[in-house]
């Protein structure tokens, strides 16, 4: 046995020593206190149990029986789904939850409310104008578009509107100190409302998951052109527009909108969806790369390309040109 | 408070505080200044959070923070010392030293080496890890690393010298 030996003996006995203190020994004199969650109320922490699974989590969902007030999802990092969340299986809960897919516009997202709940849509309205009451973060601007956060929440039996869309928010609120949106923010040298701009922009955008980041680091490369490039994107025009088409019409491009960026470089002036998480990361973590071009070659598919130069978007055209002919 | 932030950070503490307890006792070789360890490391933590969790650095994170508090300057060295004085056998060793016996006069040499030294020691001879990892971890170069651990293991044979026998035999 040489010196090496008695010592590993002599600490692995060590180790087993002194019994370890409870895990809540450590959890009472550290708990965690993420940015803006300090104060949030009474009326935040019923409104998280009013969301049943936040969307693209697959999470578990917890403490919905009642008997204690605790949030009901978890926002962690398991198993991702692209789109829709599903619907909790256990009975008595499927039939109450309405599926917000990501990047729904907010009105759509009050539609759909309505409906399931039966509550007329102008009272859904009202209470997305009613902003003190929703626990906005300060960078939402005073307005809910953007902040709607997709999941599953339940709005049959009654829960107050206010309360639903507090939920919503919330869960917003979870997810970006997550993905640590103040911080991230201020490394890209960004306001965090730029950054939730740009996520919504980029889950508008993106036709996969796979895409969201290369479509966020385009929008970056556009905005810090030189010299400077619109960003010249139909989906926050649509956005003004009310309308649903992918591709913007002549008459469509003469709109005065601040949210027209043909006509006005640089980022629309709001969200024009609610985006998710994989948006929202990937607007904080943008993919690298010099493309400021890209072009959905097959418009069945949904396959996108990424071009840097005005040469290769040409060929990605002409590419998307014979794919759509040929399928035709 | 934030679900998924306070869900993930007690799932981490509960699943993993038994094992840095363990590593903080042999690095300051005292119940309070280990719990002291971890607890300072989880604080330092927990303010990083989510960035940790999504580069999936958190456990590498609290160890380094263990590390570099243990071996920082200004952290004194009384406690161990006076560990080191109750822990000093009355003979220390002798020919018929059992492994017992070894074990305690190690104890007794590894109280009075430096900070430093003394994690190194556990980095290499508990945690397994590399001189190269070590290294790395506590932000000096691989020499550094394998000279302080010979040294360290010269001095501990100085303390116990039967231990240069058994080495000689083994």
């Amino acid at each position: 046995m040489n010196i090496e030996d008695v010592l590993r003996d002599t600490l692995a006995d060590m180790a087993h020593e002194e019994p370890p203190p409870a895990p809540e020994r450590f959890l009472r004199a550290v708990a965690p206190r993420p940015r803006g969650a300090r104060r949030r109320g009474m009326a935040l922490a019923a409104a998280a149990a009013v969301a049943v699974l936040a969307a693209g989590t697959g999470a578990a969902v917890r403490g919905m029986s009642g008997e204690r007030l605790e949030p009901a999802v978890s926002t962690g990092p398991m198993t991702r789904a692209t789109g829709e969340a599903t619907a909790s299986t256990e009975p008595g809960r499927a039939d109450v939850g309405v599926i917000v897919k990501e990047g729904l516009r907010l009105a759509d997202v009050l539609r759909k409310f309505a409906k399931a709940s039966g509550r007329p849509l102008e009272e859904w309205e009202r209470a997305a104008r009613n902003v003190s009451e929703l626990g906005l973060p300060d960078y939402a601007n005073g307005s809910l578009e953007g902040f709607a956060f997709p999941g599953v929440y339940q709005v049959a039996p009654g829960p107050r509107p206010e309360l639903v869309l507090a939920g919503m928010v919330n869960l917003h609120r979870g997810t970006a100190d997550q993905l640590g949106l103040v911080e991230g923010a201020r490394r890209l040298g960004r306001s965090p409302r730029d950054i939730m701009i740009i996520a919504s922009i980029v889950q508008a955008e993106s036709s996969s998951r796979q895409d969201m980041p290369k479509v966020a680091r385009t929008i970056y490369n556009r905005l810090g052109h030189k010299p400077p490039m619109a960003l010249n994107m139909d989906s926050p025009l649509m956005y003004a527009l009310g309308k649903y088409s992918v591709a913007a019409s002549r008459e469509d491009l003469k709109s005065r909108s601040r949210y027209n960026t043909y006509r006005y470089k640089g980022l629309p002036p709001g969200p024009i969806t609610n985006p998710g998480r994989d948006a929202i990361e990937a607007a904080l973590r943008p993919a690298t790369g010099s493309w400021l071009y890209y072009v959905e070659v097959d418009p069945k598919t949904g396959a996108t390309k990424f071009a840097g130069s005005r040469a290769e978007l040409e060929r990605l055209l002409t590419e998307r040109e014979g794919r759509t002919r040929a399928g035709s | 408070m934030d679900p998924g932030f306070e869900t993930e950070f007690r799932e981490f503490v509960v699943a993993r505080s038994a094992a840095l307890f363990r590593t903080a006792y042999l690095l300051t070789g005292d119940r309070h200044a280990a719990e002291d360890l971890v607890q300072s490391a989880l604080a330092k933590t927990a303010a990083r959070w989510t960035e940790l969790r999504d580069t999936g650095a958190v456990e590498g994170y609290v160890r380094r923070a263990m590390y570099h508090e243990q071996v920082s300057w200004w952290r004194r060295r009384s406690r161990v010392t006076e560990v080191a004085a109750e822990w000093l056998p009355e003979q220390a060793g002798g020919e018929h030293a059992d492994a017992a016996d070894l074990r305690l006069v190690m104890r007794a040499a590894l109280a009075r080496l430096t900070p430093r030294q003394r994690t190194m020691l556990v980095l290499r001879y508990f945690e397994d890890l590399s001189e190269t990892e070590i290294a790395r971890l506590l932000g000096v170069r691989v020499g550094s690393v394998r000279s302080q651990i010979y040294r360290s293991l010269e001095r501990l044979k100085q303390a116990a010298p039967e231990l240069s026998a058994v080495r000689e035999l083994g």
